[in-house]
């Protein structure tokens, strides 16, 4: 016995340990007393033993946790059976609101010790709210996807873009929020920004609503970091060419001499995050451009029959307007007629309002 | 397969026959021949789940975790059915892959990341004092059906409050203030009385474990 511990006071915190409810301090010094003497052991372990001898079943529903791992599907394999059984012990989904579909898959290779990646893709057609294990919020663009490791918030918060997104991230001083998207490093530690990086937009375009942001380009052809301040709005474009590491050098990298970021200051930046409320804003966009947006928003495919059309120019906001809506709108202003079938706008040049308009125009003059 | 629940009078003195009703060498031929329904695996995840939940539950003190340990550690043997040795009864088993799990499975990142650090410290010495060595160990002990009966007997015996307290605190897993609300005494007289039932069922108990 150590002499600055009377028993009472030992067995007191004996039995406040073995029925849980011990502070973590009284923890500590029970330990160091249990550890103090053989004779001090012995007492914890018979004490220790005899509080065990009287286990009954608890409350714990058998059938309910068979049920549960039965559910997604009866054990057909081994690995169904691990896949279900490591889903329902390991998996701290994201909370979904939307049309998004989340994908878990899960490496069986044996001692990977369940690592594996979380995707959520939020189809054409549908934006996605996301809220992660973090409590950081991600809205998820049309046809955009969101990838992050099981190990998610372990020890980094890490997470990969293909398409656009606008976090809300959740401040960790100790791990620092990065999106990778295409070949940059978007760091962020509590702050609301925007980052659009569809593949077919061959680059990165970054806004920055509050907080702070740091990309990290290290990894391009042409490397480069900036620090980004609120309103700022950052397009880095992937060069064209991408040399290959061959010694012969055929492949002369012309991008590399023009710097591929563009930084300027925008004083709207709903334009750039609209979206995530359902809202679209259209400020002096080609109707080519519209297009790309309108196959996202609607999941259709557009054709252009005229190409001279491509190149109107158009400004104002769609709130929750359908297809057919957006399109009469965008007719109202330009010389157009269009057709939807099986998923496919045809957008015409319509001659006769065309002529309409052309007068119009003369006689404003 | 006919599933019965787990009260049948265990006699077996040294876990060297088989006596459980889904032997793991049953559960393993089920395995090798790929049967969709698994019925011995089913078998002996039902009958001995609760019960090796509330042992977990000794070891971690929180409900999820336990329950999630006890699914895993079905997990590994059902993983590695083929190099289990069946030489013990399958209770006596999967006790012991309880027991040895505890510690394992907090050490994945995966787990330690909901924790904080003080929290996960308290839950591993926690551990590692609930594991400490005894002879014979508390997980080969309540092999024997006959313990429940005469701890049940020997809480009987507590004074009234005694018993009440312990039996909240043990049975419902109340903490201190909320039995000290249900029962409208202090705090105090929970904290004494909850001693004094332990030490009285030591005097009890202990010589029957031996």
């Amino acid at each position: 016995m150590q002499p600055n511990y009377s028993n009472g006071r030992m067995d007191d915190l004996i039995a406040q340990f073995l029925s849980g409810n011990i502070s973590t301090e009284d923890q500590r010094a029970l330990e160091q007393w249990i550890n103090a003497s053989p004779d001090n052991r012995a007492y914890f372990i018979a004490l220790r033993d005899v509080w065990m001898a009287t286990a009954t079943p608890g409350h714990y529903n058998a059938d309910a946790a068979w049920h549960e791992l039965q559910q997604i599907n009866a054990p057909v394999s081994i690995k169904r059976w691990k896949q279900v059984l490591r889903m329902a012990a390991s998996f701290t989904l994201p909370f979904v609101l939307g049309g998004g579909v989340v994908f878990a898959w899960l490496s069986l290779k044996k001692g990977d010790n369940g690592q594996g990646l979380v995707t959520v893709t939020s189809p054409k057609g549908a934006t996605t709210k996301i809220e992660l294990s973090d409590g950081t919020e991600v809205w998820l663009n049309a046809g955009s996807s969101l990838q992050y490791a099981s190990s998610f918030n372990s020890r980094s918060r890490e997470v990969k873009l293909e398409g656009e997104a606008f976090f809300k991230v959740h401040t960790d001083p100790r791990k620092p929020f990065t999106v990778n998207a295409a070949d940059l490093k978007i760091l962020a530690l509590g702050t609301s920004f925007n980052v659009k990086a569809y593949p077919e937009d061959k680059g990165v375009v970054t806004t920055l609503v509050d907080g702070a942001v740091r990309i990290d380009g290290s990894q391009t052809a042409s490397p480069f970091k900036i620090m980004l301040k609120p309103h700022q709005h950052v397009v880095y474009k992937q060069p064209a060419t991408v040399a290959g590491n061959n010694q012969k050098g055929t492949t002369a990298l012309t991008a590399a001499s023009i710097t591929p970021v563009e930084t300027r200051e925008v004083s709207n930046t709903e334009i750039y995050t609209a979206w995530k409320d359902g809202n679209w804003i259209v400020t002096s966009q080609s109707l080519e451009e519209l297009a790309i947006t309108m196959e996202r928003r609607f999941n259709v495919n557009v054709v252009f029959k005229d190409e001279a059309l491509k190149t109107f120019r158009f400004s104002g906001t769609f709130r929750q307007e359908t297809l057919e809506q957006v399109l009469n709108i965008l007719k109202l202003t330009a010389p157009l007629d269009y057709k939807i079938e099986e998923g496919t706008v045809t957008i015409r040049e319509d001659k006769a309002l065309k002529e309409k308009y052309a007068n119009a125009l003369r006689n404003s003059k | 397969m006919n599933i019965e629940s787990n009260s049948e009078v265990n006699n077996e003195q040294i876990p060297s026959v088989v006596q459980d009703q889904h032997t793991l060498e049953e559960v393993s031929l089920n395995i090798k021949q790929d049967q969709r329904q698994l019925p011995a695996f089913e078998g002996l995840f039902k009958a001995h789940y609760a019960a090796l939940c509330t042992f977990a539950f000794d070891f971690v003190n929180r409900h999820e975790l336990a329950e999630e340990i006890v699914q895993d550690t079905f997990l590994r043997i059902w993983e590695r059915y083929d190099e289990l040795d069946i030489r013990i009864s399958a209770k006596a088993y999967l006790y012991r892959a309880v027991q040895n799990n505890c510690l394992n499975y907090i050490k994945q990142d995966r787990i330690r990341a909901r924790y904080g650090h003080e929290l996960l410290q308290q839950l591993e010495s926690r551990i590692t004092l609930m594991n400490m060595p005894a002879a014979p160990s508390p997980a080969e002990r309540l092999e024997h059906s006959e313990l429940e009966q005469m701890a049940e007997k020997a809480i009987g015996k507590l004074p009234p409050q005694c018993q009440d307290i312990f039996r909240l605190s043990r049975f419902e897993q109340l903490s201190y203030p909320e039995i000290s609300r249900q029962l409208g005494i202090s705090i105090n007289t929970v904290k004494t009385q909850m001693t004094r039932a332990l030490q009285r069922l030591r005097d009890e108990l202990l010589p029957l474990l031996k």
